[in-house]
């Protein structure tokens, strides 16, 4: 359940990125080989150019995210 | 006068004898040195003759002397090349069957690889894109770390 779930996640991150109306798995289902290396190009070039920008941005995310549950965990345990 | 001519009839026959015994005499010698001159010649003809032959039977003796040399060292050339051909050959077979029994022990793992590759993907499109896309970035952020480090 939780490994549908989070295929389920992955594919909505990746509906979201790839513009509306392409079946992005149907073409990957029909050249693996090809889309694979193509997101490894894609990816090396994102990498490349805005990794550190990337990077820094989800780490900014993730530690607010942290600081968000942990003030709601000390804030149940207060109230 | 009968005397007188008596006389030189005996002096004309001596004469004549003697002129006669010098002509024999003459011609005896002059055959003798003939004969002389002949056995010389024949000599020295057969003399020659016999050095040539030893000359000759020397020349032929040391001549089939080398060729047989020759022979063998082209004979023993030739087993020799016949030999490392061979043995080329054999080489180059066992060469050839190894790199082709590789080659296709390589290309059958390749296309297992590529297939199972494949069957994953079809399997898990979202989770593949993904994992290519992350090791893609990784790999241009470690490119780009190593530029920045050159400059």
């Amino acid at each position: 359940m939780e490994i549908v779930e989070r295929e389920s996640i992955v594919e909505e991150l990746i509906d979201e990125i790839v513009p509306e109306g392409l079946d992005w798995e149907r073409l990957v289902v029909s050249y693996p080989i090809p889309a694979l290396l193509l997101a490894a190009v894609g990816g090396f070039l994102l990498g490349s150019r805005h990794g550190s920008e990337i990077i820094s941005a989800v780490s900014g995310y993730a530690a607010a995210e942290v600081s968000r549950n942990v003030s709601q965990i000390i804030g149940q345990e207060i109230g | 006068m009968a005397d007188i001519k008596s006389e030189l009839e005996d002096s004309a026959e001596s004469a004549q004898d003697a002129v006669s015994d010098s002509v024999d005499s003459a011609r005896r010698r002059f055959q003798r040195l003939g004969d002389d001159v002949q056995d010389r010649y024949k000599k020295v003809s057969d003399d020659v003759q016999d050095r040539y032959k030893k000359v000759s039977e020397d020349v032929q003796d040391r001549y089939k002397k080398v060729s047989d040399d020759v022979r063998r060292g082209a004979e023993r050339a030739s087993s020799e090349i016949r030999r490392g051909a061979e043995r080329a050959k054999e080489t180059y077979g066992e060469v050839a069957e190894t790199a082709q029994k590789s080659y296709t022990r390589v290309r059958s793992e390749a296309g297992n690889l590529s297939r199972e590759v494949s069957l994953y993907v079809r399997d898990n499109p979202g989770k593949s894109v993904l994992i290519a896309a992350g090791v893609g970035f990784l790999l241009g952020l470690i490119a780009r770390r190593g530029g920045n480090d050159d400059e």
